[in-house]
């Protein structure tokens, strides 16, 4: 499958970018495509273009604050988890069934 | 016949039976004399006079309890009625809300100390710093000294005494009472005062050991309040058992009524003790052996008394505002933590561990300050400011010295006059002038003429008490009625001028004809010592101290006159923004940072440079830390500060550049609010250039910390000893902050606490391996043996090149292969490597 994820904690220094981490790995292992966007204390990293967007199955949406410019999410079935998840057991994430966004 | 009515009722009072509502209950009794009125205490079998406060308040009633109420005399029915109707109508509702204890609460206690569960007493910060020793308590009830209790006591004479006294202190709370300037909260303790002051009980007790066991009248208020705080502290309700300090003010009224203030002020410290007072008198402070004293616990005394002037002065640890002092006894240890403004009762092994990494830390904090001590102040770009000291005694010009001053920018000389029965003989001061010009070795001594009046009262000059003492007769305005008296002061430092290199300064002036009076005077004492031939410095410097904001606006028509000035900010502050620095309700307004404040300190300086004037500045605002780059910024030629902070001072100024300093001043003197003007001294400290985000010093691999909270503080100590945080308790706090988002435990063994924050200066990360594994509250519930701490300074993230190591960081964290490495390499330079590597630094 082709995922997108975007992953924000509250002070983007740790978390977000081990959860980034974590879901790139564990979709590797997992046989998934994978593009992780990084809302951190560096801003947005790693942005996902319209194009990632479109051509995705499924957003994962790993994070414990709002997000930026979420509505480019619409429309996209999504699963939402707390960001300690991604690190806890990411393989379940993938496991879950996306809701319609 | 007589008769006997009783009436059962539970105890509607949410406080119990206090004070306050004892005081009600006991004037509507006191309403029916033919009759004697009994309340039992059912749950503890108490019986209480109702005519008494402390008897009734000893009863120690609480919520809910059972009492019978008993009415006793001859046609005692109508009383037995009316009392029973207030018990039913009006004494449910006859205690207010009493005002919450914030302090409490709101009180910050490191981490560390919470977690090592230690027993603990509450009250306000007022000098900083920790200190340990036995409790010796200053009893406010003293003898004056020499009086023999037992001594030729004729009761009759003692009774009228206590008689007097007592009608006396009872008119004068009548007239507090009457000033219609008292809130409701402050009347209703005056009340119970009142009350206290006339209790049928006391009184008795009072007479009855003058009458049976002759002693005296001050003898017998003692015992008698040595009587009834034994029962008030007995009582389970601590509203109660705070009334004793309502009984010692009245008993200590009283013994002031008979004695006069004349009770003994010597204490005699013969090892490392903590002082316990209701409040101490500077003349007791001066009295204590400072290498004796550990701490100060003062039950009163705010920030300003001139007790905390002093004890700030010789750096002693003191809290004020302790409500439950009355648990601590005289030889028991304790440590006094001003910095956070708390007495630890008892000690235990997790204490000892937080002190004594404390103590390491004061100590390399010593050793940074050391460097500075015999070099002058300077600035980056080379621009010097004087570092002086603010002494009241000539012994602490030798602890300034030695403290790194470069001269006694204030030497307050109101201790020479103040508690004693006569003014100071020219001899007395000469003597301590000369002393003070000696031990300065050639560096200045700014010696102000004496200050009485406004919060300094002196009883031989017989100030009458005044409704507004800060607008009133005190400083320079009270001179040409003690001329004499000013007189003798000028000659004694001219002829102390002769030792060494003094300098005279006037307070408080407010108008040039202050000023040209002290000058003419000190010209004719000038002549008459040449006419004697007494040597003195004949080019001696006459200065004014810039309190009164009328001053700032005659800087040019005083240039003539004067040779400097020094900005007195305590006062100048209170008068220019119209707050009263003692009155709690206003104190928040009293801004040190207020932009105007700011302004006008601006213009006093462009002023005295424009007129070749040198300008100082003496108040507390000198000496915080924090406000260096606005006092280097306006273009101080001098601070004088409490001797602890000399070096501290003298040390910072190395970290500024005089031009940075500059343009923040302007901005904050343009600022719209104090508040803007702290966040722009907030950003102005900027990141050394070229800092790198890891170094040796921030890796431990033996690190020693037996819980989460420990592990925490050793980071943020880590980064202060590689002087990456000058604030290590603010970045505990910040990591603690996230911490409560939720534990940054991540599973594996590792930990990664992390924050955002200007109390770092750089970016910083630091690796800790323990020693022992610890809890951290983990993803996969196990236990903790390597801590990285990730630290960002706030304010400068974006595009930050920096920032991407740490995304790095947490990234390969996330890897076995990275996690095994850590956990394995021999030595910090091979883990340094690594991340060197790893994270391309």
């Amino acid at each position: 499958m082709k995922f997108i994820a975007v992953t924000a904690c509250p002070t983007g220094i740790a978390h977000t970018y081990m959860a980034a981490e974590s879901l790139e790995k564990t979709a590797k292992e997992l046989g998934h495509e994978i593009k992780v966007e990084t809302q951190g204390a560096m801003g947005i990293e790693n942005e996902l273009r319209p194009a990632d967007i479109k051509g995705a199955d499924a957003l994962i949406l790993a994070a414990d604050i709002a997000i930026e410019n979420a509505e480019r999410f619409e429309g996209i079935p999504r699963i939402e988890v707390p960001v300690q998840l991604a690190l806890k057991d990411p393989k379940s994430i993938f496991a879950k069934v996306p809701n319609r966004g | 016949m007589p008769e006997v009515y009783e009436y059962r009722f539970v105890c509607p009072l949410p406080n119990g039976v206090h004070a306050r509502p004892a005081n009600s209950l006991e004037q509507v009794v006191a309403g029916f004399t033919e009759s004697q009125v009994w309340l039992t205490n059912l749950s503890n079998q108490k019986i209480a006079n109702a005519r008494s406060i402390l008897s009734l308040v000893g009863a120690d009633i609480k919520a809910g309890d059972e009492c019978v109420l008993k009415v006793e005399g001859d046609n005692c029915g109508p009383a037995y009625r009316e009392i029973v109707r207030f018990l039913k109508e009006k004494f449910p509702s006859c205690d207010d809300v009493l005002p919450p204890a914030a302090f409490m609460s709101e009180v910050y206690i490191p981490p560390v100390l919470r977690a090592a569960g230690v027993p603990m007493i509450f009250g306000c910060k007022a000098v900083s710093g920790f200190g340990r020793g036995s409790v010796v308590i200053v009893e406010a009830l003293k003898l004056p000294s020499g009086l023999d209790p037992r001594e030729t006591v004729r009761p009759e004479q003692e009774l009228r005494k206590i008689e007097k006294a007592v009608a006396e202190h009872r008119s004068d709370i009548t007239i507090k009472l009457g000033s219609g300037r008292l809130t409701s909260v402050e009347s209703k303790v005056l009340e119970a005062h009142l009350s206290i002051a006339s209790d049928v009980e006391f009184l008795d007790r009072v007479r009855c050991l003058i009458r049976q066991q002759g002693i005296c009248a001050g003898q017998a208020i003692i015992e008698s309040f040595a009587y009834f705080s034994e029962i008030l502290k007995a009582a389970q309700s601590e509203l109660i058992r705070e009334r004793i300090v309502d009984l010692q003010d009245v008993c200590s009224h009283l013994l002031k009524k008979i004695y006069g203030s004349a009770a003994s002020d010597q204490i005699v410290l013969s090892c490392p003790s903590v002082c316990v007072a209701d409040n101490l008198t500077p003349s007791q402070f001066i009295s204590m052996d400072k290498t004796m004293l550990s701490g100060l616990v003062l039950m009163h005394g705010g920030n300003t008394s001139h007790t905390v002037i002093l004890a700030r002065s010789f750096g002693i640890p003191t809290v004020t505002g302790i409500k439950d002092a009355t648990i601590l006894s005289n030889g028991q240890e304790v440590v006094v933590d001003a910095t956070y403004g708390i007495v630890i009762t008892e000690m235990n092994a997790q204490a000892e561990r937080y002190y004594a990494a404390e103590h390491r830390k004061q100590e390399f904090q010593q050793r940074y300050f050391d460097d500075f001590l015999d070099k002058p102040a300077k600035t980056v770009d080379g621009v010097r400011l004087e570092v002086m000291a603010n002494v009241a005694t000539a012994d602490e010009v030798l602890m300034a010295m030695a403290g790194g001053a470069e001269g006694i920018g204030l030497f307050r000389t109101e201790m020479l006059f103040m508690g004693r029965d006569s003014a100071p003989s020219e001899e007395e001061q000469f003597n301590e002038y000369k002393k003070a010009a000696e031990y300065a070795a050639g560096k200045p001594v700014i010696i102000r003429t004496f200050d009485i009046g406004g919060d300094k009262s002196v009883s031989y000059l017989n100030l009458t008490s005044e409704d507004n003492p800060f607008l009133g007769y005190r400083g320079a305005r009270v001179y040409r009625d003690y001329e004499g008296l000013l007189k003798n002061q000028l000659r004694a430092i001219l002829r102390a001028s002769a030792f060494g290199c003094l300098k005279i300064m006037i307070p408080m002036v407010s108008c040039l004809e202050e000023v040209t009076y002290v000058r003419s005077l000190l010209d004719r004492i000038k002549t008459e010592l040449d006419v004697r031939s007494l040597a003195y410095d004949k080019s001696i410097s006459l200065g004014i101290m810039v309190e009164v904001p009328s001053v700032v606006f005659v800087i040019p028509q005083l240039a003539g006159l004067v040779d400097f000035l020094s900005i007195g900010t305590n006062d100048l502050t209170q008068y220019f923004l119209a707050i009263d620095r003692g009155n709690e309700r206003v104190s928040s307004l009293y801004q040190s940072r207020h932009p105007g404040l700011l302004g006008l300190i601006q213009k006093i300086v462009e002023d005295a440079h424009r007129h070749k004037l040198w300008v100082g500045m003496c108040g507390e605002m000198a000496g915080q830390v924090d406000h260096l780059p606005l006092l280097l910024g306006a273009g101080l030629d001098e601070v004088s500060v409490s001797i602890p902070a000399v070096a501290a001072i003298k040390a910072r100024c190395a970290d500024y550049d005089s031009r940075d300093c500059r343009t923040i001043f302007e901005r904050a003197v343009a600022a719209k609010s104090a508040g803007q003007v702290d966040m722009l001294l907030a950003e102005q400290q900027r990141e050394p250039v070229g800092r790198p985000v890891i170094e040796l010093s921030l890796i431990d691999l033996d690190a020693d910390c037996i819980n989460k909270e420990e592990a925490i503080k050793y980071a943020s100590d880590m980064l202060y000893y590689a002087h990456r945080t000058e604030k290590p308790s603010e970045l505990e706090q910040h990591f603690w902050q996230r911490e409560g988002v939720y534990s940054t435990g991540l599973g594996y063994g590792f930990a990664v606490p992390h924050c955002k924050t200007r109390a770092v200066c750089a970016h910083s990360i630091c690796l800790m391996r323990l020693k022992q594994p610890i809890v951290w509250k983990s993803i996969d519930d196990k236990p903790v043996d390597i801590v990285i701490a990730m630290t960002i300074r706030d304010g400068q993230t974006a595009g930050d090149t920096h920032m991407k190591i740490f995304s790095k960081l947490a990234r390969r964290i996330m890897h076995d292969d990275f996690r095994g490495m850590l956990r394995s390499l021999q030595d910090r330079q091979a883990v340094l490597a690594y991340l060197q590597e790893k994270l391309a630094l």
